[in-house]
């Protein structure tokens, strides 16, 4: 079938190629399309066909100005003129020119505030530059009940287990987070955290910079450490004590092989020292060792060769998993992840390890570059909206600028020169602006060393831009109204703008802000509820007046008992105890399962090792039955005290005295209590069923509750009793309720930022709409007079402005009601324990908006509306 | 008087000759394609033929249309004698070289 060339290639290339050469080329170009149409096909002639039209733009084809002999709008004179001329203009209204130059910087600082922020927040771990080809392998469970768990965890043989298996897999590494650290030289000694165990390859694979050291080798030998400059100078006072030696856990002589430049703060792994992997030895206790298949405690990464194919190699891996216990139903699922992933998508995976890898959060990167773009919008708006209004004053200057000779194109260049002018003068000014604000900024978000200026510059391309498109798209409009102007009505001075149509551009617009504006508003008041309700929410125990302290597990094992008994002879001691991780941090997990029942009926459930009177020290209520006592001796061994959501996740009405296998389901335990539910990780998660037993390891947690009172002098009974039961043993603690508020710190950083956006959008709505009102009354201040002389009274003239605003509001809040509603569900979905949204919310919002639109332009109406009927109208 | 040819220059000029008077854009984009195997765009053969206007090696009338051609008229391309010259001398700086390379050069190869 034969079907005409394009017709939109073929108009694109008349409007560009308007010469002598027009009919000669498109005619050759048609002709081509008909013999290509039966060679390859109308789809394939169509495109070959546009191609041909874009690669004909050349000095040749390209038309010239037709005025270019008398004077062209490009020439340096005109747009001096242009400047010159728009500098007056903006100098004569000097007030409309501060509100628009203040609202568009405003808009553009915080756009490359968030700009800078989100930028950071995708570049991490980037910087490596094999980041390709280094993936971290994942776990996933499921247990007979269906909960799948997501684990970054990978047991230890698989890294000795699959080198060597797969042709390629280039390199691979384990790590072990260093859970317990205390480091020494000499007097110099101090608990220490973001440790690893690493195998010898971990350098080569993320390959952090070394200062000094080789890379290679570094962790080659047992018993050699890499650390951080910070650390180096910490202890040893120089930068590179290579070949020095540390002591690690009163024990253990470390020889440094190696000094860490300063880690990058976008690297998910945060570290501050590494040990060679032949140095660890699993802790006694442990029921497992270094061959285990199943024990996911360790962190596995893997580099692939360049040109592998991923999926294949995560398949590979699938099977082998199922290879080694063909007869489980649910093997352990490993899965692979790219490095530069793993910031931002390791969302509901969790570490068993509570190693502190950094994650982000997708969605509050989303959110926030949205802001950015519509505050952009808002501000484009305000100035879109307030050249227009002015356009009336320049009116008769554009009259005679057409009359003088200035065509469309020529007024339309002269406005587009000022706004792009303007967009600059702010962009440059905001610039400034933001290289003042950056320490602070990146303080409160957390960035170490801070992306810096050089992080700024990068970004310069992309602002000029943005700079670019605000300007042309915000100036274009007024530019297209004032060139259209009917040149004697202009100059008569008898020119109206703003007509009757409420679809008029400038009204949408308006109306959009209003939207944008509620739907800040209603963020705000919703993200303020469910912070509030997260902080206030009952977590079952009570943190406060608990203080932590995180010690040795040997150190806890050896003095415990001892500090114990000093400590419960003060009066504001209450409780002492200890366990093996905290409240807030992932608990691990185990299987269960009811005596006498099939073991394909085992379930998952979280756990945690705590000494006596932990449910006392952590106010954690018992429900029935009783707290672990030294009075059974059976305890240790034989007993369990489960959550009522355990109880009721066995099936079990009446669980005191029933009897589970628990943990690698051996020997039976009795449950002798059941605890109320209390909330053992962060409110994101939902309480799951919970065990808690007595150690069958050292624990490295010790808790101290003290009765209320004053705390420098409970403190100090700390300190006292340290210095005497174990005076070589630092003394690190914090109170437990600072360390649970880390877990909202995120959440609560963006409900901030939100509030500050949002407080910034509504002023920039306001200040916009005051100014068009009074554009909008100085052109209708005669309409006022008339009004005012016929009877009409100041509130009936005051109703009618503000009316129509109000109707919009109302509009507004339509249109914005379901994207918002969407979101700000998603954002609280995340969360176990969320507010429900109050539909009240959203008038309520658009009720604050009609107020702050009403006092915005309440003072310039009424002032309209009070004046003298005769003063307004005698100045014709 | 300029004579210098570019490569691709040179095989555009030499179409148009051959073509004597048929040569257009579309039909020396076909011909290259066809005959000597080399892939080319119609715009780069265009602008080849522009340049060699401009130069003075060919001049153009308007030629012929037809209804593929939407009804467009053709640009017909005929050399000049100045084309001829700087073909003419091409090809005798070619010829030269030739002569000057000696026999054992390119024995055995």
């Amino acid at each position: 079938m034969k079907r005409s060339p394009p017709r939109l290639a073929q108009r694109f290339f008349s409007w560009y190629c308007r010469n002598h050469l027009h009919d000669s080329i498109l005619g050759d170009l048609d002709e081509q399309f008909y013999q290509n149409q039966i060679k390859y096909g109308t789809r394939r002639a169509k495109l070959l066909y546009w191609l041909g039209v874009f690669q004909f733009i050349n000095r040749f084809t390209v038309k010239r100005g037709r005025y270019s002999t008398s004077y062209s709008y490009h020439s340096t004179s005109m747009i001096k003129n242009n400047l010159i001329s728009s500098l007056r203009f903006l100098g004569r209204n000097k007030g409309f020119a501060f509100i628009n130059i203040f609202g568009l910087t405003l808009g553009f600082t915080s756009f490359l505030l968030i700009l800078i922020f989100v930028n950071h927040e995708l570049s991490f771990d980037r910087f490596h530059t094999n980041k390709e080809q280094v993936f971290r392998v994942n776990f996933s469970f499921q247990d007979n009940a269906g909960n799948v768990t997501t684990l970054v965890n990978s047991p230890p043989a698989l890294a000795t287990g699959i080198w060597g298996k797969f042709p390629e897999l280039e390199k691979i590494s384990r790590m072990r987070y260093a859970m317990n650290c205390l480091l020494s030289n000499g007097e110099v000694r101090f608990y220490e955290d973001h440790g690893y165990y690493a195998d010898s390859l971990f350098l080569e694979i993320l390959q952090f910079e070394l200062s000094s050291g080789d890379p290679n080798t570094a962790l080659d030998e047992p018993n050699s450490i890499v650390i951080t400059k910070d650390l180096a100078l910490k202890y040893f006072n120089r930068p590179d004590p290579v070949g020095a030696t540390l002591l690690f856990n009163n024990s253990i002589p470390l020889k440094v092989t190696g000094v860490l430049s300063p880690i990058p703060t976008n690297s998910h792994l945060n570290l501050n020292f590494l040990i060679s992997f032949p140095t660890y030895t699993v802790p006694e206790g442990y029921r497992s060792d270094l061959t285990s298949w199943s024990w996911l405690g360790f962190l596995t990464y893997v580099e692939l060769a360049p040109t592998s194919d991923v999926k294949l190699f995560e398949e590979k891996l699938i099977q082998h998993f199922k290879d080694l216990d063909p007869e489980n139903p649910n093997p352990m699922l490993p899965a692979v992840q790219n490095l530069s992933d793993i910031y931002l998508g390791s969302d509901g995976m969790t570490d068993d390890l509570a190693s502190h890898i950094r994650a982000g959060n997708r969605f509050s990167v989303n959110a926030l570059m949205m802001v950015a773009i519509l505050i952009l919008i808002i501000a484009g708006f305000n100035f879109s909206n307030l050249t227009n209004a002015l356009s009336i004053n320049r009116g008769k200057s554009t009259g005679i600028r057409k009359v003088l000779g200035a065509d469309k194109k020529g007024i339309i260049a002269q406005l587009l020169t000022e706004s792009l002018m303007l967009t600059f003068f702010c962009l440059a000014l905001s610039f400034g602006i933001t290289l003042l604000l950056l320490p602070s900024v990146s303080q409160f978000m957390g960035w170490e060393s801070g992306p810096g200026f050089k992080g700024i510059f990068n970004l310069a391309p992309k602002l000029v831009m943005v700079g670019i498109f605000t300007g042309i798209l915000s100036g274009i409009y007024p530019a297209l109204t004032l060139a259209g102007f009917d040149v004697i009505k202009s100059l008569k001075g008898s020119l109206k703008i703003g007509t009757r149509n409420p679809f008029q551009l400038k009204n949408v617009l308006v109306m959009l802000q209003f939207a944008i504006s509620i739907g800040f508003i209603s963020a705000t008041i919703i993200m303020t509820q469910q912070i509030n309700y997260l902080t206030n929410k009952e977590t079952g125990y009570e943190a406060e007046k608990v203080v932590l302290i995180k010690m040795l597990p040997e150190d806890i094992s050896r003095y415990f008992e001892v500090y114990k008994e000093q400590l419960v002879q003060h009066t504001s001691v209450m409780s002492v105890s200890r366990s093996e991780r905290v409240v807030g941090d992932p608990w691990p997990w185990s299987i269960i399962l009811r005596v006498g029942e099939d073991p394909e009926k085992s379930k998952r459930v979280f756990f945690n090792q705590a000494d006596y009177d932990y449910f006392e020290t952590m106010g954690i209520p018992i429900y029935s039955g009783r707290p672990f006592s030294k009075e059974y001796t059976g305890d240790p061994t034989r007993s369990i005290i489960i959550n009522q959501q355990a109880a009721e996740y066995l099936g079990l009405d009446d669980p005191i005295g029933k009897q589970v296998h628990f943990f690698e389901l051996d020997g039976p335990r009795t449950i002798v209590g059941v605890a109320e539910d209390f909330n053992y990780t962060s409110l994101h998660q939902e309480i799951g069923p919970a065990v808690v037993v007595l150690p069958f390891i050292d624990l490295e947690y010790m808790y101290v509750r003290f009765a209320p009172g004053n705390l420098r002098t409970q403190i100090e009974i700390l300190k006292d009793t340290w210095a005497q039961v174990s005076p070589d043993t630092p003394l690190a603690w914090r109170f437990l309720d600072d360390n649970l508020d880390q877990l909202y710190q995120s959440d609560e950083k963006l409900s901030l930022v939100i509030q500050v956006f949002s407080v910034l959008t509504i002023l920039l709505t306001c200040l916009g709409l005051y100014a068009i009102v009074t554009f909008m009354i100085n052109n209708r201040i005669k309409e006022f007079g008339i009004r005012k002389v016929l009877g009409a009274s100041v509130q009936s003239l005051y109703v009618l402005f503000a009316r129509k605003y109000i109707y919009q509001i109302l509009l507004a809040m339509v249109i914005i009601l379901p994207p918002i509603h969407y979101l700000l569900n998603t954002w609280l979905e995340d969360f176990a324990y969320h507010i429900q949204i109050n539909w009240l919310i959203y008038p309520l919002a658009t009720f604050a908006m009609i107020i702050m639109i009403l006092i915005t332009i309440t003072y310039r109406t009424l002032k309209a509306a009070q004046a003298n009927p005769t003063g307004l109208l005698r100045n014709e | 008087m300029k004579l210098h040819l570019g490569e691709f220059e040179e095989i555009v000029l030499l179409m148009v000759a051959v073509h004597h008077d048929d040569a257009y854009g579309l039909s020396i984009t076909n011909s290259i394609k066809g005959k000597l195997g080399r892939s080319v765009t119609l715009s780069s053969v265009h602008t080849a033929l522009y340049r060699l206007e401009e130069k003075g090696f060919l001049e153009s009338r308007i030629g012929g249309a037809t209804n593929e051609r939407g009804g467009r008229s053709k640009r017909i391309f005929k050399i000049t004698g100045l084309g001829k010259q700087a073909l003419e001398s091409s090809r005798q700086s070619r010829n030269m070289l030739w002569d000057m390379i000696p026999k054992i050069t390119f024995e055995g190869l």
